[in-house]
């Protein structure tokens, strides 16, 4: 009799565990939800991934999951692709296998350097770098540029300027491994490599900037006109490490997450998921430059973000 | 060296960048390293030709590994100076002394900080910078004021040694011991 409760039980919670796994594309769906507008320039966006382990493999099922969702056509990395051992077998375990269902769908990453990657990396077909630490490419009216922020000469920079001012884009958009501005306790923000980047970015209407590093998701209250996001917990976490600041306009560092952007027109929203799926920041940028023309009133706010979400547990 | 030059011709011209003149100080350094660029594409000239990309993660190794092996016999005997000479190590040492004392000293201090830190680790030339160690941000502030590098060919930091390395093989060429001071070690 005991054992007859005890196999209704186990089944009950056989079924329900599985009710729950065939409703979670569901539960997911309702946690990302982009405008999907027509023709926009969709993409998602990790950093500091390549650990090959658990949470690796768990944020990349999410993003798999989202794409049915969200269908973004490309991913960007912002460094530290491959930590540690940088052999074949590493490319495999740390890139090729956890991505493999986005890779054989078509989706083409665009990856930058961190401080762990080897240089190598460059001449690896599925990074799409051509053989560049740096680069710059087009997708409809945004204009993407890869940096190198662990050499950061005088060569980069003189290309640099050269690329944002011969740039005819609506939105500029830069991203590599070192962020400018971070409330990170471990590493901080890289504030010579601001001095450097930043006046460029201000002088030739960057308006989005993206880097990894720290092993969290942050946003920053824009800078001189310039929207920065860290997002380098797509594999790597180090719990509790935002140390709030003045700056903090967003964070979420008790769990793995990525980025989905989409820019459409003069907006672009954007929408960051936690490794088991959850919401945890969500707003809309309007393209710098255009904040006079648009109806909201001066002193408004650029980014309008969700509400409940939209910040870490900072308890 | 025409290249070089150009290169810092080009940089003196990065709006707000303080840049440094070329510096006499540095002709021999250049020239070496020159010489090193040299010796290096002939080893390479021996081997398959890399593609500017290939989704095959093994020829990068294997690549990796034959130019290793080439450049090591072609330099067998190298050692610590012969690159960063005596004079123009002390050049070196007088350069980075005085950006750590001046205004950027602080942000570059910051930037070595910020890095991870390295441990247990011995240079010597000819060493593969291993490839578990990360690198340590070359602060940018700094970097506009060394001497111009070809290309794959850079500066690094570990610990408190300045390190020119070959970023195609991964090989130390040369370094200047205690050449910064020890931050992130």
């Amino acid at each position: 009799m005991k054992a007859q409760r005890t196999n209704k039980r186990v089944i009950r919670i056989v079924l329900f565990l599985a009710t729950q796994l065939l409703l979670w594309p569901v539960y997911l769906a309702s946690q990302v939800h982009p405008p999907l507008k027509p023709d926009s320039v969709r993409l998602a966006v990790i950093g500091d991934m390549g650990t090959g382990e658990r949470n690796q493999y768990d944020l990349a099922k999410q993003m798999i999951d989202a794409r049915a969702v969200f269908p973004f056509s490309f991913v960007i990395t912002l460094g530290d692709n491959i930590y540690g051992s940088n052999g074949a077998g590493d490319f495999e375990r740390k890139f090729a296998i956890p991505y493999k269902p986005l890779l054989d769908a078509g989706v083409k990453f665009y990856a930058s350097l961190g401080n762990h990657d080897d240089p190598k990396e460059r001449f690896y077909a599925p990074y799409n770098m051509n053989g560049n630490a740096y680069y710059t490419y087009k997708k409809d009216n945004v204009r993407f540029f890869a940096l190198d922020s662990n050499y950061m000469d005088a060569k980069q920079l003189s290309w640099l300027e050269n690329e944002l001012k011969n740039s005819g884009s609506d939105w500029k958009v830069c991203y590599f491994h070192h962020p400018l501005y971070s409330s990170g306790r471990t590493h901080g923000p890289s504030t010579d490599l601001r001095r450097l980047l930043e006046p460029l970015f201000m002088k030739y209407g960057v308006a989005l900037v993206l880097s990894g590093h720290e092993h969290f998701y942050e946003r920053i209250k824009p800078q001189n006109g310039v929207y920065y996001f860290i997002e380098g917990a797509s594999g790597e976490l180090r719990p509790h490490d935002i140390n709030e600041s003045n700056i903090t306009a967003s964070g979420f560092d008790t769990d793995n997450s990525f980025m989905v952007l989409e820019f459409a027109g003069d907006q672009m929203n954007f929408q960051t998921i936690s490794r088991t799926g959850k919401l945890v920041d969500s707003g809309t940028i309007m393209r710098p430059g255009l904040q006079q023309s648009t109806a909201l009133p001066a002193q408004a706010p650029a980014v309008s973000t969700s509400t409940a979400t939209a910040y870490r547990s900072l308890e | 060296m025409t290249a070089l030059l150009l290169i810092g011709i080009v940089a003196s011209s990065i709006a707000g960048v303080p840049q440094s003149a070329p510096d006499a100080r540095f002709k021999d350094f250049s020239d070496r390293v020159a010489t090193y660029v040299k010796l290096r594409k002939s080893a390479e000239s021996g081997l398959p030709r890399l593609k500017k990309k290939t989704q095959d993660a093994r020829k990068l190794d294997d690549r990796q590994e034959a130019l290793v092996k080439k450049v090591r016999e072609l330099r067998k005997g190298a050692k610590q100076g012969d690159v960063f000479t005596p004079a123009v190590s002390e050049a070196f040492a007088q350069m980075i002394k005085m950006e750590f004392a001046g205004p950027d000293g602080i942000q570059a201090e910051k930037t070595i900080r910020a890095g991870d830190a390295l441990k247990g680790f011995k240079v010597y030339v000819n060493q593969i910078y291993p490839e578990a160690l990360p690198f340590t941000t070359v602060p940018p502030t700094l970097l506009l004021k060394l001497p111009p590098l070809p290309a794959d060919v850079g500066y690094r930091i570990l610990g408190s040694d300045l390190l020119l390395v070959d970023s195609k093989s991964r090989l130390i060429i040369d370094y200047i011991p205690n050449a910064l001071p020890a931050l992130n070690s």
